[in-house]
């Protein structure tokens, strides 16, 4: 056999081989549809009960009752729906779904999947038992946070804050360092789920604040500027002062321009310093408009000649955020002119067209 | 402006939660235009001004606060009460809607039958 029979031979079994390629996609494809096409079919009969089930509209029960009998494999079609509907409804609709799930061993099966072998199953059922709200569940979940599997940790947490139980909100924190071998909950899945889990979680927001890792504090900080917890304010204000991380004091910063008083204007003016690391300075000096006083309008009259001209123009738009006797100081500072001028003359602009938009 | 007397435009970019929303005020007696994005919602409202608009907050393209901007400012539109429907609870998100002109807002997970009560009585109140 020589060099071209083997050449030929071979682009002639590439070609075949391209072209059961082809017929195996096509198949695929054409299979995939034709399930999906069933599935659809099979679920369209089912899918006013869960509109009346999930809008309420569902009085007597006729429509959840008529789910949770329905046969396994028509149960299999309208399953996903009803999951879905799920995470978008509270109240007595949502209890009815949940009723309907558990009716088809949903929920029990869910509870053995946390204990089993495969961390795509202990997934799946934590999942869909933080959808259910399942309160059973929360220490099994808080014991997950430790699971050796990533997934299997992180929707642990988040279900945590499905469920809104404050009781795990030290648990939440603590997953999120991780530890040598396994990475932690990730910091805006922890914070979303302590946000869920409303004012009782105080005490755990605190022992955060003083938290060891840096990541946990900084996790700390930002709920607390999410929670308006009055206790977690005086925490702020005196670790504020001793926090080492230049990250978490920015958090702290901005927190305090959300949550503090008159009481945290000199603190702020302070961290306007030159000294201090740039972003602190912008930071206060954006605190400092939150805050609102008109204490802050000397400090901020002084920055808009600051060599940072990011941070003159933040101390224009903080006083424009003062407003009152701050105008004036802008108008003033327009009409010198030069570089201040200029800057007072944008904040001016830009806050009219704030009022004109209605922000 | 003539409003239909009890049309609403519902714009959410979910099919479900569209689905849901249309089904329930469909069943409280109310003609509903549903559709899927920002700037669908913006066209049918400025087509013709409905009696009241339940905007998603989070849509692709205009967002439910972008289309609330454009119907305060336009003549036509601007006293069709708006209610916005808005995934997170965060207060800085109930803020820009009220102050952008917001009538009311409902947060997700939702009741509907809570959403209901609102709708009739923000129209109750503008009648």
């Amino acid at each position: 056999m020589n060099a071209r029979v083997l050449l030929l031979l071979t682009l002639v079994a590439l070609s075949v081989g391209c072209g059961l390629l082809v017929v195996a996609t096509v198949t695929a494809k054409i299979r995939r549809s034709q399930r999906s096409r069933t599935l659809e079919r099979l679920a369209a009969p089912q899918r006013r009960l869960v509109l009346e089930v999930a809008s309420g509209e569902d009085d007597e029960d006729a429509a959840a009752n008529q789910l949770a009998a329905l046969p396994a494999k028509e149960w299999a079609s309208i399953r996903p729906a009803v999951i879905a509907m799920l995470s978008k409804v509270r109240g007595a609709p949502a209890a009815s779904l949940v009723r309907v799930i558990a009716a088809h061993g949903e929920v029990e099966a869910a509870r053995r999947a946390l204990l089993g072998r495969s961390s795509l199953r202990r997934a799946r059922g934590a999942h869909l038992l933080g959808l259910v709200r399942d309160e059973e569940s929360v220490p099994t979940f808080i014991s997950l946070l430790s699971d050796p599997a990533d997934d299997v940790r992180f929707v642990a947490a988040r279900s945590l804050g499905h469920i809104g139980d404050p009781s795990a909100a030290s648990a939440v924190l603590a997953s999120v360092p991780g530890d040598g071998s396994r990475v932690g909950v990730p910091a805006w899945v922890a914070a979303e789920a302590l946000l869920a889990m409303g004012p009782d979680i105080e005490s755990a927001l605190l022992a955060g604040l003083l938290y060891r890792d840096p990541r946990v504090r900084d996790v700390a900080v930002t709920v607390t500027a999410h929670s308006s917890l009055p206790s977690t304010v005086g925490m702020l204000r005196s670790r504020l002062t001793i926090e080492p991380e230049d990250d978490i004091r920015v958090a702290m910063i901005a927190a305090l321009g959300r949550l503090g008083d008159h009481e945290d204007v000199a603190r702020m003016v302070e961290f306007t310093d030159p000294g201090e690391a740039t972003a602190l300075r912008r930071a206060s000096v954006r605190a400092l408009g939150e805050l609102g006083d008109p204490a802050a309008i000397p400090t901020l009259r002084e920055l808009m000649s600051d060599d940072d001209r990011a941070l003159a123009a933040l101390a224009a738009t903080s006083l424009t955020q003062i407003g009152g006797p701050a105008f004036e100081v802008l108008h003033a500072a327009r009409a010198q002119g030069r570089e201040i001028g200029r800057i007072a003359s944008a904040a001016l602009h830009l806050a009219s067209l704030r009022e004109m938009a209605g922000v | 402006m003539s409003a239909d007397p009890m049309r609403v435009v519902v714009a959410d970019d979910d099919a479900d939660i569209r689905e849901l929303v249309t089904f329930k005020l469909m069943q409280a007696g109310y003609e509903i235009d549903a559709v899927s994005d920002g700037s669908q919602a913006w066209a049918t409202i400025s087509a013709a001004p409905p009696r009241l608009a339940v905007l998603d907050v989070m849509m692709p393209g205009l967002s439910g606060l972008d289309v609330l901007r454009k119907v305060r400012e336009d003549e036509r539109t601007k006293s069709v009460p708006v209610i916005l429907l808005t995934a997170r609870s965060r207060d800085t998100d109930v803020d820009s809607g009220f102050a952008t002109g917001a009538t009311d807002y409902v947060i997700k997970p939702f009741s509907p039958r809570e959403l209901v009560h609102r709708v009739s009585s923000v129209l109750a109140r503008g009648a």
